[in-house]
């Protein structure tokens, strides 16, 4: 996959449409779910995954090709989603809005689902951004440490700290999905 | 059966998360089923387990491709739309970067071959201030003449009209001189004509022989002995004009 990824960018970088066309479509459902979980609205996350692929193109000549593809690509889409909610941070809270509002009664799966999408809009930047890539992207603790530029360790603290808080939120919200250790047992 | 203690429960809990894999043990039962703050983080860890692959679930399909290949082609030059490929070739392997203003409101920051622009104007500016300020900072050696940094323009000759002396610092110590000396002589002439007239007497105004009668006149009277002393005057005079006009030939 990573000589596939190399070879379309190398096709890339000669002009051939097709290769563009298909780095695209192999990455383009990574970096939107990165992007649409990171800022919580779709519209946003296409406006910002379109931006990603834009400036990937543009700087697809300083791409190290010794090094795979994946994470240099979800570097700036996380920059860039992390650029956005810091500026959304200057204006209202949208998170504030959530913490006030009446419980929801998250009784269906889309409910506890947009219940958790909630809290993590809740939650830090850092919080947030190595939740996603944990869980959405899928990756592990050392290559998050390395697209988030800080040590593995530090990753595993802010995934357990996100985790804490995120399950804080969903208690105080009063979302108890029917699952609790005693499920183990069966 | 196995028994762990809380930090042994916290660390399974943990690694679970971290590898992926289910936490259920045994020993975590027995301990939850004893210890009150383990429980409820499992019971938090559940919550997650169970509602994480609902929130993952839901759709984030979406095709960029073709509005982002519309947005980066329609980036690219005017001159460089007609053609499909080798002009976007070109364009990726320079940097190209075409930043409009973004469609999400985001500050977009300045180009890099922007920078590079404004870098490349900014040196040109260096080096002409530097190449205007230099002749200021380069030491004059003595016996080598330094070209003037723009042209002289000779002025253009018009008839009847004395030309003007290009100015130096030993014509300019000349004229003064000469011009104080001219003054001199006048201001001394002036007040030798002003005694003049004060001493003459009444009798000779009226007489028409009180007009000044040239020296080669023999056997005028007292008019040749007032000439005499204003001879000198109108010599020098004449000398310093003489000298001036000299000088301004020989320019």
């Amino acid at each position: 996959m990573a000589d596939d990824d190399a070879a379309l960018v190398r096709g890339s970088l000669a002009g051939d449409e097709r290769c563009m066309r298909a780095l695209v479509e192999r990455f383009q459902g990574m970096v939107f779910g990165l992007c649409y979980r990171m800022l919580g609205r779709r519209e946003d996350a296409e406006d910002v995954a379109q931006e990603v692929f834009l400036r990937v193109f543009r700087s697809l000549h300083r791409w190290d090709a010794g090094r795979p593809f994946k994470p240099w690509l979800l570097t700036i889409a996380a920059n860039r989603c992390r650029t956005v909610l810091s500026n959304r941070s200057r204006s209202p809270v949208a998170s504030e809005f959530v913490e006030q509002s009446a419980v929801a009664a998250a009784t269906t799966d889309d409910d506890l689902a947009e219940e958790l999408q909630l809290a993590i809009e809740t939650l830090r930047d850092e919080y947030r951004t190595c939740f996603v890539l944990f869980y959405e992207n899928e990756l592990n603790c050392a290559q998050i440490s390395e697209i988030m530029n800080c040590p593995p360790g530090t990753v595993k603290t802010w995934l357990h700290r996100a985790r804490q808080k995120l399950a804080d939120h969903l208690r105080r919200r009063g979302v108890v999905p029917d699952a609790d250790y005693q499920l183990h047992r069966i | 059966m196995p028994t762990i203690n809380c930090t042994e429960f916290e660390r399974v809990l943990k690694e679970s998360v971290e590898q992926r894999v289910p936490a259920d043990s045994p020993g975590l039962r027995e301990h939850a089923d004893r210890c009150l703050n383990c429980r409820t983080q499992w019971e938090r860890y559940a919550v997650l387990e169970r509602v994480i692959p609902l929130w993952k679930s839901r759709g984030t399909e979406f095709d960029l491709t073709g509005v982002v290949l519309s947005r980066f082609a329609a980036d690219l030059p005017a001159d460089a739309m007609h053609t499909s490929q080798r002009p976007l070739a070109g364009d990726l392997r320079a940097g190209h970067r075409v930043d409009r203003e973004s469609s999400i409101g985001v500050p977009v920051r300045p180009r890099p071959s922007s920078r590079k622009g404004g870098a490349a104007v900014l040196a040109v500016v260096v080096v002409v201030l530097f190449l205007a300020i230099r002749p200021l900072f380069v030491p004059m050696q003595p016996g080598v003449q330094r070209q003037p940094a723009v042209a002289v323009v000779q002025p253009r000759q018009l008839k009847g009209v004395t030309p003007r002396v290009p100015e130096s610092a030993g014509l300019t110590e000349l004229f003064r001189n000469a011009g104080s000396a001219y003054s001199d002589l006048a201001r001394e002439a002036a007040n030798a004509a002003g005694d003049a007239v004060v001493f003459v007497p009444s009798t000779v105004a009226t007489q028409p022989e009180s007009r000044p009668a040239s020296a080669s006149q023999k056997g005028s009277t007292w008019a040749e002995e007032w000439q005499r002393p204003f001879e000198p005057i109108g010599h020098d005079v004449s000398d310093a004009i003489d000298f001036l006009f000299d000088k301004m030939k020989t320019l």
